[in-house]
């Protein structure tokens, strides 16, 4: 039995994870007690790593499309067919991943950009992140959390906006409980009173929509009283509240998936970091374990690696110098709006009809196009729309790196052989660019990291031999070119009526980590993902107060009808006394089917995908 | 005192390699992260001496996170099924007493109705030599509370003491008194100076517990917990603690709740057994969707009761908790078996 010192590829936190190996495969997960954040610690996932690795609905082989449905081939016959099919300039796109590594990522931006000649280069989780991590980017420099997670113990005020953080990011928790036990105190803003809101000290149960107003009144006191009704929460909560961070010394902001998922995601995100700005650090929650390194990497359509812009002239002869060419100087398309201009693309280690915040518009974009490459782990339904379909190896399989939200860049190590044919997603791009007529040099994840470190000053101090020696390194807000300068949209008022009494709002909650592939895969984690489909297999869940329910007449499990100016959805109920009367939850997994109710996703900052936005709605009995 | 030998430390790598001949041997190596696991002893002479210990209990190597059980397959017409047993002849080298009650714990589990094939299989072919502690690690370490350690006269096969230049070795079984003789000449007899020097240490050991009083708490709840003795307002309070990340259950050492898992793929596959934790959701969830562990605070009451219960006690012999504190490093909230005692006992937390 060996172990394997790696870091865990589900949340942002950037844990680390020793993997279990015996006779070449991966049979366990534990923690490494010497670890910065949260030693010896890992959520539920963490301790599962091991099972979507060794999962026999792993992709063995390349797949390409014959007569109608996708067959077995060469990796030969792969690339062969997908350097005839994409497609070059405006009319294609890259689309890189929040779980692979910066290695990976970096190479799919080169290849985009100097290889395709298009900076149509996004990544499909950035999407819903657009707007708050330009509002971040605005307010600290970089669209990035402005501290360490290991801080967040020693605060002395913590704000948590938008999060049931032991859902999402559960080692956040555990530095959170620590400044508990050490006398801090915990301001919560949650439409519902889950178990960071009972730990608190204040929470203000403000509904869906109303969290800027509420966040300002922390800052301002003298708007609570105004602020307070529209939440729906007490003055005199609020401005304890307020109070408390008056006197903070060393507060924390948080927000997370509940925050960053709808139309106020700017605000709430320019919001907190106001509110601790010059004192305290701003975090932004995350499901996944490279999205800030797929952005650092470059994977947006108009910002190189390190947030250097495409524009730039010297930026573009720094990296011309390096590559031998230079990308094109026009910023791309963002992912949300290729639909249309883009007809070929390739797509690495996402599923837009999962993440994308309107999955209805990205399966019809996926549709839409002529030549659709996807490489992934498991045969995701956008690789079943692919014409080539190839087996990637994961996290396990490879050497590389992973940014946490944090901003810790760390070393992943390579534990067992991929299946079958499984390749390292870097490896097959290099192949590709070979075939395309452009040699990328690499031959190892190092050798690029050295590349990245060469043309990325944030990253300047990073390479392989520091990583190893040290648990990972954070590189420094103030060494990056600049963030979006777009300004951040209103997030439109809900007003509820006699006809239409309730708020209807999308939740991260129940549901966003099952709906995960990676969760999805025989073993334990598997079977607690299913709870939730197995319970509520056709309509979802709609969670509401049972005292409403009771008003319904109805039971848990009832089908209603939700009825707003827009359309109305179906949905079960599901009876939940943390959530308050007036306040209607549907998971956020489930947001296509309430987009009938909800209504189209509307505009938010000018460089941010279109968001859901809560509205008001009427219940009936089906 | 039992018959003992003594070994010079600087020649433990030579009987190492001597059990080797027909054995495989897991000791206490640190890792590439600096932590201490148990590993099967390429390089004998980097076998660590000083540590707490391992985050992983070796009584893994009896009882793995993941265990193929069976093999099946299309043959002909027909299927073939091969069970895989693993008898592998193991040495579980330098292990700590608690460790060693764990495996006492499982070895009765996994021998009551059903006798636990796979287990068994590797524990008749596996040897346990415990090296004692001389300290116990002030944030974790409460096996005093549970007799448990940190010397025993028994449960295992062989006992270490270093006495720094020198290990005492003594011997526990006949199983034990085998492993000595693999070492040969490298042992000679112990002197009465050194039977002393053990008697010392373990009695010094004792002493060094504390003063923290959690490790009082551990007895005190034991009691609540068997009554049934706090209202479920106070374990809804607890769980607000936990995150539900499964940690304590899958490093405990005397845990063993289990999934089974069939992967088929083309006509062949494999049985797996792999750990569950009582502290998931699903767990308890049956088909009709009934969960009598719903709530939160029933599931960590469970695991209480579990764990302190003299239901056990009575049944055993012991409580189901070794107090290798294991738990308390895992815990992603603050509900490690210290923390949970002192509240269970108290009717609140502090």
């Amino acid at each position: 039995m060996q172990n394997v010192l790696t870091v865990c590829p589900y949340c942002g936190s950037g844990c680390s994870l020793y993997l279990g190996v015996e006779n070449g495969v991966v049979t366990s997960s534990s923690p490494s007690l010497g670890h910065p954040f949260g030693g010896g610690k890992l959520c539920k996932r963490g301790w599962h790593a091991h099972e979507f690795v060794r999962s026999p609905n792993r992709l063995r082989t390349p797949m390409v499309r014959k007569g109608g449905a996708l067959v077995e081939a060469s990796w030969q016959e792969a690339v062969s067919a997908i350097a005839s099919g994409l497609g070059r300039g405006p009319e294609v796109a890259v689309l890189g991943s929040g779980r692979c590594t910066n290695e990976d990522n970096y190479a799919l931006m080169r290849l985009g950009r100097q290889v395709l000649g298009t900076n149509n280069v996004d990544c499909v989780p950035r999407a819903v992140r657009a707007a708050d991590l330009a509002a971040l980017g605005r307010a600290v420099g970089a669209p990035a959390s402005s501290g360490l997670q290991a801080e967040i113990a020693q605060a002395d005020v913590i704000v948590v906006c938008g999060s049931e953080t032991e859902q999402e990011n559960p080692k956040v928790v555990t530095v959170i409980m620590e400044a508990l036990n050490a006398g801090a105190a915990l301001i919560t803003i949650s439409p519902r009173r889950g178990q960071m809101a009972r730990l608190a000290r204040v929470h203000l149960q403000a509904r869906p929509g109303t969290e800027p107003a509420v966040i300002a009144a922390l800052a301002d006191p003298a708007s609570s009283a105004g602020a307070a009704e529209a939440a729906g929460v007490s003055t005199d909560a609020l401005r304890e509240a307020a109070g408390l961070l008056k006197e903070a010394s060393k507060p924390a902001a948080l927000y997370g998936g509940n925050a960053s998922h709808g139309a106020a995601s700017s605000a709430i995100a320019e919001g907190l970091a106001a509110l601790v700005a010059g004192r305290g650090a701003i975090y932004a929650l995350s499901r996944y374990a490279n999205l800030q390194g797929a952005c650092d990497m470059g994977l947006l359509p108009h910002f190189l690696t390190g947030y250097q812009p495409v524009a730039d002239a010297q930026v573009r002869e720094k990296f011309a110098a390096k590559w031998g060419s230079a990308p094109p100087a026009d910023p791309g398309l963002p992912f949300w709006r290729m639909a249309g201009t883009v007809k070929s693309a390739y797509l690495m280690g996402a599923d837009p009809i999962v993440s994308a915040p309107d999955p209805a518009a990205a399966r019809q974009f996926l549709e839409g196009l002529d030549f659709l490459v996807v490489a992934d782990l498991f045969l995701t339904e956008a690789a079943g729309l692919a014409q080539v379909v190839l087996p990637a190896a994961s996290f396990a399989e490879k050497e590389g790196t992973f940014t946490s939200l944090d901003r810790r860049v760390q070393r992943l190590r390579k534990a067992v052989e991929p299946p079958g044919e499984a390749r390292a997603d870097w490896q097959v791009v290099c192949e590709l660019a070979g075939a395309l007529g452009t040699s990328f040099p690499y031959g190892s994840p190092g050798e690029i990291l050295e590349e990245i470190a060469d043309l990325t000053p944030a990253y300047g101090e990073i390479s392989t031999q520091r990583l190893e020696a040290e648990w990972g390194m954070q590189w420094r807000l103030d060494a990056t070119g600049g963030a979006p300068q777009a300004g951040g949209a209103e997030a439109p008022p809900v007003s509820t009526s006699e006809e239409y009494p309730f708020v209807l709002a999308l939740d991260t909650t129940i549901g966003t980590w099952e709906a995960n592939t990676m969760c999805r895969q025989p073993g334990t984690l598997q079977r607690e993902s299913g709870i939730v489909h197995a319970d509520y297999p056709q309509a979802p869940p709609v969670e509401m107060n049972p005292e409403a329910m009771q008003d319904l007449q109805a039971r848990p499990l009832t089908p209603v009808r939700l009825l707003t100016a827009a359309g109305e959805m179906t949905a079960a109920i599901k009876p939940n006394p943390e959530v308050p009367k007036g306040v209607l939850l549907v998971p956020y997994y489930a947001r296509e089917q309430a987009r009938a109710a909800l209504g189209e996703p509307v505009a938010t900052a000018e460089d941010g995908a279109p968001l859901f936005a809560p509205c008001a709605v009427k219940v009936e009995t089906a | 005192m039992a018959e003992a030998g003594i070994i010079a430390k600087r020649d433990v790598p030579r009987w190492i390699e001597a059990m080797q001949a027909s054995a495989e041997v897991i000791g206490p190596v640190a890792q590439h992260g600096g932590d201490i696991a148990y590993v099967p002893l390429e390089r004998p002479e980097e076998m660590a001496w000083t540590f707490w210990n391992s985050l992983s209990s070796p009584r893994d190597y009896l009882y793995p996170q993941t265990d193929t059980l069976l093999r099946f397959g299309r043959d002909g017409d027909g299927y073939r099924v091969e069970e895989t047993l693993d008898t592998r002849k193991r040495v579980l080298f330098a292990v700590r007493n608690c460790d060693v009650s764990a495996i006492e714990f499982l070895d009765r589990i996994m021998a009551a109705f059903v006798p636990d094939t796979p287990y068994q299989a590797r524990r008749e072919n596996t040897a346990l030599v415990a090296l004692a502690c001389h300290e116990p690690n002030q944030d974790y370490c409460m096996c005093v509370c549970a007799g448990t350690g940190p010397f025993l006269d028994e449960r295992h096969d062989v006992q270490l003491t270093d006495l720094g230049e020198e290990v005492l070795a003594e011997i526990t079984t006949e199983k034990g008194r085998e492993l000595i003789q693999a070492g040969g000449d490298l042992f000679k007899a112990p002197t009465e100076e050194q039977i002393a020097q053990k008697a010392r240490l373990a009695e010094e050991a004792l002493d060094k517990f504390g003063p923290y009083p959690f490790t009082h708490y551990v007895q005190g709840a034991t009691r609540r917990v068997s009554l049934d003795d706090r209202p479920p307002e106070f374990w809804a309070e607890m769980s607000d603690w936990c995150v539900e990340c499964g940690g304590c259950t899958l490093v405990c050492p005397t845990c063993n709740c289990f999934n089974m898992i069939d992967n088929v793929v083309e006509g062949r596959g494999e049985r797996v057994r792999c750990w569950d934790s009582c502290q998931y959701e699903g767990m308890t969830r049956e088909a009709s969707g009934h969960n009598p562990r719903a709530a939160h605070g029933d599931r960590v009451k469970r695991r209480f009761f579990h764990k302190l219960s003299y239901q056990y006690n009575q049944r055993d012999g012991s409580i189901g908790c070794v107090c290798c504190g294991r738990c308390i490093a895992v815990c992603c909230g603050d509900l490690g078996i210290a923390v949970g005692s002192r509240a269970i006992r108290r009717g609140e937390r502090s």
